[in-house]
């Protein structure tokens, strides 16, 4: 890599209103190299990567595109330079088919008078490009029904048909099985080899050593560094993301545990996960860890009663329970703060009031209907106890930052006296600083004898909070570690 | 749901439906259902199988068919235009006024502008504001409507000199060979929306639209120009009714669209199995769907069964077809 970068950042300052997303953030991509950007939530990877995607403008530095200075103004001007993004949640439409997703508004036409779309140049230059990353999909079948591993190969069959010399991949490997990675990571080598410049977006550390030449890691905004791979170890990589040892950022403490409050017998739901067991007991809080498609979620909403099951049952507090739906769940005391909030937890126009008491309206019933006064007092002292930042809780919570729209989802559980609460993935795409309060709330909760369910994909978080944790793999349980012998190795051996 | 086996899941719950059946049907479902119906009338309805009677069906048909044309369009992108029975009425006036006065052709222009034009109006609010098509198409609806009332009191522009105007006439009442010229202009404008859908890079971009609208425009896609490109031709969809219906009638008939025009431009493409929430279908089936509501009223007239029962027997044939045609809504 003796030739000059293809791509660099100088100096990138981003500012949104009351935070700076990236400070003065040096950067430099070559071709032929899988660079693997890293960095904790928050640490300004994905405005970064909006920057190079013309979504957003920095607000100072310069970047350099073959050694000449460039501006990135829009997405269209920056698929001309040459750069493909493939983001997390792709950008495909189902109902259309691969050649179609493929070629999507820049279909060859032929004909002089009328133009009409090639189909048949676009099916052959489809399949040629699926052959040339070596997968097998059939570029007339829908994109709907393909499984999303497909998905992520169709997005860089797109990035290909584009020319592209920059590829961007975002959190890649999160929905695919192990199996899928490993041909993933087959591909993006010969692409390399072909001269495409990688930038990987990852925040899996092992896959740094995998597949990565180089590694930049973010935090907080700022640039700590860029390392070969070969030199540094992974050990190096976490210190330089999170600043501080792994363990200080957890505040975890013993606290005494009480008798089982909700116990999970041979559980299963057709299609999503089989034979689940497990109890929960009072002041505990129970890790549960696992690759995304793991079908945590599904476990989470079976017990919730938000999906049906056809095996096994629920004890609660020493009685078999049945929720047939939510609403069950929650008078009988459970809360769920889901993993997608803006789609199943928030109502995003109506006010942090409204949010907090949404699932139990009948408690605030009085003598003349719903009491607005009740309302306010109480929804105010949730703010004030869970250190909500909001001007009001009049405010809509759509303009609220996620750390603390997250809390107004546990105030919303806490609302209705839930006695049991299932946070899935609680500190996911909130700031450093928010999921400490988050950690500090659990604890407190765990503490007033509440049992606590965590789903998290975050290994670090799981050892650091759980008192107990359990793995699981394609909708079983593989493993159950006690807090004292679980290790991110062991956790990651009975997820992959 | 991440996993596909999920939705797969969740849809056959929701529709109760085994999932090879709910395949099955989506492909071929309609058609089927559409030549049991032929095949039942033919050997129940006395006097249905007839080409007489076939040609008279079609020819009523006719003259909604463009309207469908232009609602396939926009449901595809996944809008609705609910305007559609008052640019029918609109148009109509508009022609029927300046052929009375001795000028028809001008009169088919004023037709097919004047709903163009308000279509453009429709989708350059949607696309430049954003408001919701429905909401935006429903003002639309009333002033398109209360305009074709306005100039005229309300009253029927009548006194069109046949002998005077008699090509503009045969439009909509000539015959070809026996067939109705309306028929075949309705054959040629269905190749042509086909066409546009299959063979063009708008049509892809109309599917990608209604398939997922913020990658439709991560791909560069116009919003915008999409919109008002799209309600415009649903416009003039209505502008060749309306035109066609005044030069049939040789009247303007300020309330002609207000009835079944809506009703069937809709019921037609979501009938004929097309996705109400766009990205999936295509004109044909719009057409089937069509044929269907309309030779299905035929034979319950055939029948004679009475208008308000056949209103009925139709609601239960649209809520049955949108049940069974969920299967198509993956």
């Amino acid at each position: 890599m003796s030739q000059s970068p293809i791509l660099s950042f100088k100096g990138i300052t981003k500012r949104f209103p009351g935070v700076v997303a990236l400070r003065g953030v040096d950067f430099d991509l070559y071709e032929g190299e899988v660079h693997v950007l890293v960095g904790a939530n928050g640490a300004g990877k994905s405005t970064l990567v909006k920057i190079l995607a013309g979504v957003y403008q920095p607000d100072e530095g310069e970047i350099f595109f073959n050694d000449k200075r460039a501006i990135i103004r829009n997405a269209e001007q920056a698929r001309r330079m040459g750069i493909s993004i493939v983001y997390q949640n792709f950008n495909l439409i189902n109902k259309m088919d691969v050649g179609q997703n493929i070629f999507l508004n820049r279909e060859p036409t032929v004909g002089k008078i009328v133009r009409r779309v090639d189909w048949s140049r676009i099916y052959r230059e489809t399949s040629a490009i699926l052959k040339r990353l070596h997968v097998h999909i059939d570029p007339k079948s829908l994109v709907g029904d393909l499984p999303v591993a497909d998905h992520q190969m169709i997005e860089i069959a797109k990035a290909l048909a584009m020319q592209s010399r920059i590829l961007v991949l975002d959190e890649p490997t999160s929905s695919l099985s192990e199996q899928e990675i490993e041909d993933l990571f087959h591909r993006i080598s010969s692409l390399r080899e072909e001269g495409v410049a990688v930038l990987y977006i990852s925040h899996r550390l092992e896959e740094i050593k995998r597949i990565g030449d180089r590694v930049t890691v973010l935090r907080d905004g700022e640039y700590v560094g860029s390392e070969s791979i070969e030199k540094i170890s992974l050990e190096k990589v976490i210190k330089m993301m999170l600043g501080r040892e792994v363990e200080k950022i957890y505040p975890w403490k013993p606290r005494p545990v009480g008798e089982v409050v909700l116990s999970v017998e041979g559980l299963g739901s057709r299609g999503a996960f089989e034979n689940v067991s497990f109890s929960l007991r009072k002041g505990e809080i129970l890790g549960i860890s696992g690759l995304v498609g793991a079908r945590r979620t599904e476990l989470a909403l079976a017990i919730f009663g938000a999906l049906p099951t056809h095996s096994g049952r629920l004890i609660y507090k020493g009685k078999a329970a049945r929720f047939n739906n939510p609403g069950d769940a929650i008078a009988a005391g459970i809360g769920l703060l889901p993993e997608d909030k803006a789609r199943y937890g928030m109502f995003p126009i109506l006010s942090v009031a409204h949010n907090i008491t949404s699932a139990g309206l009948s408690l605030l019933v009085r003598r003349f209907g719903l009491n607005p006064r009740l309302e306010r007092n109480i929804t105010e002292e949730y703010v004030r106890k869970l250190n909500v930042r909001t001007p009001s809780v009049k405010t809509e919570i759509q303009s609220l930052s996620g750390g603390n729209q997250q809390k107004i989802m546990l105030a919303k559980s806490l609302f209705t006296n839930s006695e049991v609460l299932i946070f899935d993935e609680p500190t996911k795409g909130i700031d450093v600083g928010a999921k400490e309060e988050i950690y500090n709330l659990m604890l407190e909760l765990a503490g007033e004898g509440r049992g606590i369910i965590m789903i998290s994909s975050e290994i670090p978080e799981v050892l650091g909070m759980s008192d107990r944790i359990l793995v699981m793999k394609e909708g079983r349980i593989t493993a159950e570690f006690d807090r004292e012998n679980a290790t991110q190795e062991k956790i990651l051996e009975a997820a992959l | 749901m991440r996993v596909n086996s999920d939705s797969t899941l969740a849809l056959q719950r929701k529709t109760g439906l085994p999932f090879e059946l709910r395949a099955y049907w989506g492909r071929y479902g309609t058609y089927v259902a559409f030549l049991v119906i032929l095949a039942i009338a033919s050997i129940v309805v006395p006097h249905f199988l007839s080409i007489d009677n076939f040609l008279n069906v079609l020819t009523t048909m006719s003259f909604v068919l463009f309207v469908t044309y232009g609602q396939t369009l926009v449901i595809l992108s996944g809008g609705m235009d609910l305007s559609h029975g008052s640019l029918v009425s609109l148009a109509c006036m508009a022609s029927a006024a300046l052929a009375a006065i001795g000028h028809p052709w001008l009169g088919l222009a004023a037709g097919l502008g004047v709903a163009s034009f308000c279509g453009l109006i429709s989708g350059s609010i949607i696309g430049i504001t954003r408001l919701n098509p429905i909401i935006t198409t429903l003002g639309m609806l009333y002033l398109a409507g209360g305009l074709a009332l306005y100039f005229t009191n309300g009253k029927s522009i009548t006194g069109i000199d046949a002998s005077k105007v008699q090509d503009f006439h045969f439009l909509a009442e000539g015959r070809i060979l026996h067939v109705p010229f309306v028929v075949i202009l309705g054959l040629v404008f269905f190749f042509l929306t086909h066409f546009l859908l299959r063979h063009t890079r708008f049509g892809s971009r109309i599917y990608a639209l209604g398939g997922n609208e913020e990658a439709a425009e991560i791909a560069g896609i116009n919003y915008a120009r999409m919109k008002i490109l799209i309600f415009t031709l649903s416009g003039l969809s209505c502008g060749i009714s309306g035109s066609l219906l005044a030069a049939r009638m040789l009247t303007g008939e300020p309330r002609v669209g207000a009835g079944t025009f809506l009703l069937e431009s809709i019921g037609a493409v979501v009938v004929g199995g097309n996705d109400i929430f766009g990205g999936t279908g295509n004109v044909g089936r719009t057409v089937i769907g069509l044929m269907i509501l309309h030779f299905l009223t035929n034979a319950l007239d055939l029948m004679g069964i009475s208008t308000f029962t056949q209103q009925v027997v139709v609601g239960v044939v649209v809520l049955l077809f949108c049940y069974l045609g969920l299967a198509r809504n993956k």
